[in-house]
């Protein structure tokens, strides 16, 4: 049976930081990174991005590690096979191949995966997914050709999507569940700005709607929504969230909430078992809660904490990670946790004349999370004022100008 | 021509001279703040900004340019060659 001293399970950025994090402090130790996709460490974010997916960036500026990285630090990558069974008994990982293998440290980093439809006629060709690089070289490919898309979902892939779609004068009709763009992780008002955009661009908005059925022979040609109405099309764009991958773990009997639960160090309920980036639901010493990130900042940060860990520099995870969505000119920036509750209260930080609106959610006294629409220069402020729980209750109304500068919130000890 | 913006690196002991941000490729992914923010803000643009060059060591700054998702951070050391990305 294969052994080694650090089994890495997911080849994206928090695995492969691991992986770094361990070789820089341990020159010896065998690590392997297993990993469903058959490629190297590549750039998620840019999957998306619209400048990218219209072929304006080279598709080989997707790639992050070079084949020569992995061999030069002796990381074994072990591509397009996933891990199945963990056995933490006899601590080891049975792969989809039937290899098994044996680890002293293990790092659950596996990500999440595209929501996959199981409508009628979900199996047919012409449907599109987005979350990995193969994903992306096939619509990619497809927008060459395709004249006429349903794009469904309202999260920030679709948003990125539809500025390429409609930059390729592709006729795009996008169906979305909820009642407006990006409810609720958006408030009305933020989604309102979004759809006025995606309308200007001459995108058919349907809200508060869902797919039943995809048409056609062998490739789709159309859909048919809950309300009986029919849209034709020569290509269905499905980006209605993510799943985590977490069924195989089961039988082991690790905690699971959504994901992976963890505590402060990324440590999971089973011994010499760590988990960091998308999967991770860990105790997040910032928010005070539980939380699940899924953003790029915060999925190579946490590979570094688990790295750390695994070869016994055991680390607090405590950081403010952001992520942002670019679509027809505009910028959205997503920081902290942006969820409201009836508890939670929100500040409006609006700008009209820029077309840009900061939205501070705040629980008790302190801001705990923001969306921002045109305003990511606000973002390292926001930051601050969360990672430090500055008190603000007694600023909320300076805080809803949105000319108000909120670097004069912070002691003037810090120089700022 | 890139839009670019340079700056100069002035740090003793520094093996890099100078740091130059490819506007056109930062998506404000942000992870170089996070790996060195005594370095790095975003401007109102939305794009990364240097606002001091010689705050970080040099392997901090190394791994900050690393952990950029579109490569938009480049290094270059003294004779002018690029060190990042490679």
């Amino acid at each position: 049976m294969e052994s080694f001293k650090y089994l890495i399970i997911g080849g994206g950025i928090a695995g492969t930081t691991a992986a770094e994090t361990i070789r820089k402090n341990d020159k010896e130790g065998s690590i392997a990174i297993v990993s469903d996709e058959s490629h190297l460490l590549y750039s998620r974010v840019l999957l998306s991005k619209p400048a990218f997916v219209r072929g304006e960036q080279f598709l080989e500026s997707v790639w992050l590690k070079k084949p020569e990285w992995y061999e030069q630090n002796k990381i074994t990558f072990l591509g397009g096979v996933s891990a199945v069974v963990l056995n933490k008994e006899e601590k080891k990982v049975v792969l989809s191949d039937g290899r098994e293998i044996r680890y002293e440290k293990l790092l659950l980093a596996i990500g999440a995966h595209a929501r996959k439809w199981t409508i009628p006629g979900s199996n047919k060709k012409g449907i599109y997914y987005l979350r990995g690089l193969d994903d992306t070289k096939a619509i990619i490919e497809a927008v060459k050709t395709k004249k006429r898309a349903v794009l469904i979902g309202s999260g920030f892939v679709s948003f990125e999507i539809a500025d390429v779609l409609r930059s390729l004068n592709i006729e795009t009709t996008l169906v979305m569940r909820e009642k407006y763009f990006s409810e609720p992780m958006l408030s009305e008002t933020e989604g309102k700005m979004i759809e006025k955009k995606l309308e200007e661009n001459g995108i058919k908005l349907i809200r508060n709607t869902e797919v039943v059925e995809v048409l056609g022979d062998q490739e789709a040609t159309g859909v048919i929504l809950n309300d009986g109405m029919e849209l034709d099309c020569d290509m269905v764009l499905c980006m209605i969230g993510v799943v985590f991958p977490v069924e195989w773990l089961r039988s082991s009997g690790i905690a699971l909430g959504r994901g992976i639960t963890a505590n402060e160090y990324l440590e999971t309920s089973i011994p010499d078992v760590w988990t960091a980036g998308d999967i991770a639901e860990y105790n997040d010493l910032v928010l005070k809660e539980i939380f699940l990130c899924g953003n790029w900042m915060n999925s190579r940060a946490q590979g570094e904490i688990a790295g750390l860990g695994m070869m016994g520099k055991r680390t607090e995870y405590k950081m403010v990670t952001f992520q942002t969505s670019h679509g027809f000119g505009d910028v959205i920036g997503f920081i902290g946790d942006m969820r409201t509750t009836p508890e939670r209260k929100e500040i409006y930080r609006e700008d009209a004349a820029r077309n840009s609106l900061t939205r501070l959610i705040i629980r008790g006294e302190n801001v705990i999370g923001a969306t921002l629409v045109n305003r990511l220069h606000e973002m390292g402020a926001i930051a601050k004022l969360i990672k430090e729980r500055i008190d603000i209750s007694d600023k909320t109304e300076d805080l809803a100008k949105a000319d108000f500068d909120m670097k004069t919130l912070f002691p003037t000890r810090d120089g700022n | 021509m890139a839009n670019e913006k340079e700056y100069a690196r002035t740090k003793a002991g520094s093996n890099i001279s100078k740091i130059v941000v490819d506007r056109d490729l930062c998506i404000a992914a942000v992870s170089c703040i996070a790996v060195a923010d005594a370095m790095y803000q975003l401007d109102d643009e939305s794009k990364v900004v240097v606002t001091d060059a010689n705050a970080v060591d040099d392997e901090t700054l190394i791994m900050s340019a690393e952990s950029c998702p579109t490569k938009a951070i480049h290094l270059f050391d003294k004779a002018g060659n690029k060190i990042f990305p490679k």
